[in-house]
């Protein structure tokens, strides 16, 4: 680890304002589970780490028009526990449970796992399946990114230079909606997903045919992946196992995920197929289960 | 269960190092700072084989905040080792793993240290590596240690073989002579191959250590270390470090599972600490444990059965193929091979005709060393796995087939006569229906088994007891607390032997008045220091009767200790404070014991698994796990407990997950994300049955049994589901489902 100043604010603008004098050497610091470990390992080496957690009007749960807003230093045991989330999302409260362990849980930050950028992070899943977006502020303003659009690259993403995650809105979902995550952990509970898929499933008036659909991939590329393909397989056709099998197929052919302990890129090829289905499925499942939340995605790996 | 707030309260903690350990207030190796303290770093290497051109480490000597920066050439050669000394403490001419330690820096702090590694050059010529240990014997196999050089430096009992890359070979029972006659005479011969992989010990503390070189020249040591003994012989014999210049200061370690016996960095620690005369410190990051620890060695197992008509096995051959990595130096026995080999691989079984021979090879990967079960996980695996597999193929019940097997002559009691037979069928059945052998399942479930003999291996120990004159009675031992709760365990039986509350006895960790003592490991430590405990309150009684006597003017004899004090004559009692308290000064007693033949206590126990396998994903669902056990005299029923579920999960993490991932030299899972060990929501209930004890076999053992039966059980579960074939473990989802694809498309 290299040597470098730590700054603790305690507004965004007085972050924003390091952010501008530092430069590409400044990091923001909240939880650190991550960022610390790569410092560790020297893949990262900041100049000077700018510590936000004590700025108090990035946390907290609440909704906000057509949308749930969830401020960026809202801890991942946060997010697990809230009753709105529960109420709203059920896949995602159990999405935010399925991270690394509770000792993690309770100090990463929404927004530090949002902008670190690693295809593997369990959260940015669900949360594209939900067409979430974030508001990034900087000394020009803010602007509104879509999860979908914000992954680049491996540990890449559109957070500009002097820009801060400030915020999740994840808009609720349309009528007769359902969504689903499996993250298929066939080593520990508190591994990475081998693969992990994120559903969004939206019925026709009819209750028989798909209405329009999202499919995510985890640590099946090197963003999040949304599969499109996959997703316009579904739209239209009659509901059930057949088409979700179909859009296991098609996003099969689409991952491109690395060869690693967990398994050879064609396994997992493997998984993407069988787990997208039968995320389809938790998902169909859920609008027969009681009430209109249906069940979250507890795994059947 | 009923208790009293009141009492809950005022009880002690049950554990001696209980209340230090949660409050954080104990000290580790890597908490030791002593004023002026330099971190030290070492550079290792990048290649599996390589001839070292040059190092140049001159910008690294400019570096402000660099005081010492030593590569091979600055040491005198020496070759370190536990029993085959044949490492350097930095890599002289070339470098035999990834990994290997190439020159050392010492600095103000630990970022000027990596630093100053980075600014070391060093020019390495690549030379042809080998990792397979059944490719390092072939006879173009590129060689890692000259075969002079090997032979020069061979332990006390190492035979080195003749083939390229040998460490060492042992060979136990009929020669091959036998084997074959008995084979070709055979009904049925069955053979089978299997491997296993390098595994970590996963403790949580990484090895740590400081050195300190004081005014008289004395070097005192702070070690992640569990047997202070055999530390000051590595040093004395390695680097000439002679016992009258060492002080070794005892500290708790935060695990060990085998892998905390060696010298580690504590030789590099010395010589920086010489260069700079400044305390060093050396702490390794788990990359570099992952990548240059001393895991669990890596093994190919080849096991060929003759088995009659009736299901008797008549002749066994068992060859196993172990990777020693680039050095021999982590293993301690002084055969250079792995204590448990031969108890793993004759197994529980009489087999009348039957031979071992166990390889040991070089290899260009990190030199292996001790973890829970050292040779016996890997040969225990093999044998259980076969022995499932022999009685399916040839439609034998896997529960009959073993006890059929099973051995039924009586065992040595601890004081040499014949004593109680086996209990093999009893642990059998009691370990199978703990995970519902026989009752209906799905056919994706699965259900295993396997049988283990265990035995504790000898060894000296030492220990000293004081009786004060008020009565409070401190055992002094230089056990090392290495998490299992020996010293605990110590408290407990000196209590009970005196008879007196655990309250008024103290543990005391010291090396001061002993020379010699074996040290944590092998299953060993409660049975022997154990021994050694009761024996000096023996004498201690002994005595404060005689001072009794002789106060009172009657005879010894007269005087019988009783628990908590004596009977006198006339049946007055006298507590043990009493007595104590006639003395002129307190009551000390050392001893010094060696451990015979007749000490090693022979159980049985059996491990079994229920698992579910998807077929689609190959993942494993471990559902229900069993053990069952002979035992003797348990001393701490929970510590006990802990030993089993303890041993239990790392051997469940042997079996579907852990593993170092080799490929060509280069471990590839370096960190803990990477590399993972069962976390208490992967398991389910442990379900253990202890057999009524046997008070015969005395203090029995329990630290490592567990871990190699858990492994073929859940093997063995697999071929429940799959059909009967070999499997490597880990048993990696991958291949579960490839198995079951082909399984369902021939079909």
């Amino acid at each position: 680890m290299n040597l470098f100043d730590y700054r603790a604010v305690g507004s965004v603008d007085e972050a924003l304002s390091l952010l501008a004098e530092y430069g590409d050497e400044a990091k923001l610091i909240a939880g650190g589970t991550a960022l610390v470990i790569m410092m560790k390992q020297n893949l990262v080496q900041p100049s000077c780490l700018v510590d936000v957690r004590n700025i108090s009007d990035l946390s907290g749960i609440r909704t906000s028009g057509e949308a749930l807003s969830i401020g960026s230093l809202t801890t991942h045991r946060e997010v697990e526990t809230s009753p709105l989330v529960a109420r709203h999302f059920p896949a995602l409260a159990y999405t935010y449970s399925k991270v690394a362990t509770i000792r993690i849980r309770d100090v990463a930050t929404v927004g530090g796992n949002l902008a670190h950028g690693d295809p593997s992070l369990d959260p940015p899943v669900t949360l594209t399946a939900l067409d979430a977006r974030v508001r990034l502020v900087s000394g020009e303003g803010e602007r509104v990114v879509p999860l979908d659009e914000l992954y680049l690259d491996y540990y890449e993403t559109d957070v500009r230079q002097g820009e801060l995650l400030a915020e999740l809105q994840v808009p609720f979902m349309p009528p007769r909606s359902q969504a689903a995550f499996i993250k298929f952990l066939p080593r520990t509970e508190d591994d990475y997903g081998t693969v992990t898929v994120g559903v969004r499933l939206t019925l026709d008036e009819s209750g028989q045919r798909c209405a329009d659909a999202r499919v995510v991939l985890g640590a099946a590329a090197s963003t999040t992946l949304r599969v499109r393909d996959a997703e316009a397989v579904l739209r239209g056709q009659a509901i059930g196992d057949a088409a979700f099998r179909e859009a296991g197929a098609v996003a099969r052919e689409q991952a491109d995920p690395v060869s690693d302990i967990r398994g050879s890129s064609d396994y997992k090829k493997d998984m993407v197929e069988v787990f997208v289905r039968r995320a389809l499925r938790q998902a169909l499942d859920g609008f027969q289960a009681a009430g209109s939340n249906g069940r979250d995605g507890a795994p059947t790996a | 269960m009923t208790s009293s707030p009141t009492a809950t309260a005022s009880a002690p903690p049950r554990r001696i190092d209980a209340l230090a350990k949660v409050t954080g207030a104990a000290t580790y190796a890597a908490d030791i700072s002593r004023p002026g303290t330099l971190w030290a770093k070492a550079l290792r290497s990048p290649h599996p084989h390589a001839r070292i051109v040059s190092i140049d480490t001159r910008r690294a000597r400019a570096l402000p905040g660099v005081h010492a920066v030593l590569t091979g050439q600055d040491l005198p050669d020496y070759r370190v080792g536990r029993a085959m000394r044949d490492m350097p403490v930095l890599a002289r001419d070339k470098v035999r793993f990834i990994g290997e330690k190439v020159a050392a820096v010492a600095a103000d702090t630990m970022v000027i240290a990596e630093e100053a590694l980075s600014l070391i050059e060093v020019e390495y010529e690549e030379l042809p590596a080998v990792f397979d240990p059944l490719e390092a014997i072939q006879p173009d196999a590129p060689l890692i240690h000259e075969p002079a050089d090997v032979r020069r430096r061979v332990a006390p009992k190492q035979v080195v073989p003749d083939f390229p890359n040998g460490v060492s070979q042992r060979i136990w029972g009929a020669s091959m002579d036998e084997v074959e006659q008995a084979f070709a005479q055979a009904d049925h011969v069955v053979e089978h191959t299997f491997h296993t992989p390098y595994q970590h010990q996963v403790y949580l503390e990484p090895h740590a250590c400081t050195v300190e070189i004081d005014g008289q020249g004395v070097a005192h040591i702070w070690a992640s270390n569990k047997a202070p003994f055999l530390l000051l012989t590595y040093l004395e014999r390695g680097i000439e470090l002679t016992r009258d210049r060492v002080q070794i200061h005892l500290l708790p370690l935060g695990g060990d599972f085998g892998g905390k016996g060696s010298f580690m960095d504590i030789p590099l620690a010395y010589f920086l600490a010489k260069a700079t005369r400044r305390p060093v410190r050396l702490l390794m990051s788990y990359t570099e444990e992952m990548m240059a620890g001393n895991p669990r060695h890596a093994c190919t197992l080849v096991v060929r059965s003759a088995v009659a008509a009736d299901g008797r096995i008549t002749a066994r051959l068992l060859r196993a193929y172990f990777t020693s990595g680039g050095y021999a130096a982590f293993k301690p026995s002084p055969d250079a091979a792995l204590p448990g080999i031969r108890r793993g691989a004759y197994a529980a079984y009489h087999i009348p005709v039957m031979r071992v021979e166990a390889n040991m090879i070089y290899t260009n990967t990190v030199p292996g060393g001790h973890m829970r079960s050292p040779g016996e996980a890997q040969t225990s695996y093999a044998v259980e796995c076969h022995m499932e597999l022999l009685a399916r193929e040839l439609g034998f019940d896997p529960i009959e087939f073993r006890i059929l097997n099973a051995p039924t002559a009586p065992r040595p009691t601890e004081t040499g006569e014949p004593g109680s037979p086996p209990r093999a069928a009893e642990v059998l059945r009691a370990a199978a229906q703990g995970v519902g052998w026989g009752t209906p399942k799905s056919p994706d479930v699965g259900r295993g088994i396997a049988l283990i003999e265990f035995t504790t291996s000898p060894g000296i120990y030492s220990a000293g007891l004081v009786v004060r004159r008020d009565g409070h009675v401190v055992f002094r031992t230089p056990i090392v607390e290495n998490g299992s709760g020996s010293l605990t365990v110590f408290r407990q039986i000196v209590a009970e032997e005196f008879g007196i509350s655990p309250h008024d006895v103290t543990v005391e960790q010291t090396t001061e008045g002993f020379d010699e003592d074996r040290g944590v490991g092998g299953s060993r430590v409660t049975r022997l220091e154990g021994r050694v405990a009761i024996q000096l309150v023996h004498t201690a009684q002994a005595r404060l009767a005689d001072l009794l006597a002789a106060e009172l003017g009657v005879s010894a004899a007269e005087v019988r200790a009783e628990p908590g004090g004596f009977r006198l004559p006339g049946g007055r009692f006298t507590s043990l404070a009493e007595a104590a308290s006639l003395a002129d000064e307190d009551v000390v007693e050392i001893l010094r014991y060696e451990a015979t033949a007749h000490d090693a206590s022979i159980v049985y126990m059996a491990e079994g698994a229920e698992i579910r396998v998807d077929r689609e994903t190959g993942a494993i669902k471990l559902l229900r796990v069993s053990s069952a056990h002979e035992v003797g005299r348990v001393i701490d029923p929970l510590l006990f407990q802990t030993q089993i579920d303890g041993g239990l999960t790392q051997g469940i993490g042997y079996a579907l997950m852990e593993g170092l991932n080799v490929e060509d030299g280069r471990v590839t899972n370096l960190n803990l994300h990477e590399y993972k060990i069962p976390t208490i929501a992967d398991l389910p209930e442990l379900k253990t049955v202890l057999l009524p004890p046997d008070l015969s076999l005395g203090i029995t053992p329990i630290g490592e049994g567990p871990t190699a039966g858990i492994t073929p059980a859940i093997v063995n579960a697999l071929v429940d589901v799959l059909g009967p074939r070999p499997f490597d473990i880990p048993l990696r989802p991958e291949t579960v489902q490839r198995v079951a694809a082909e399984r369902a498309a021939s079909a």
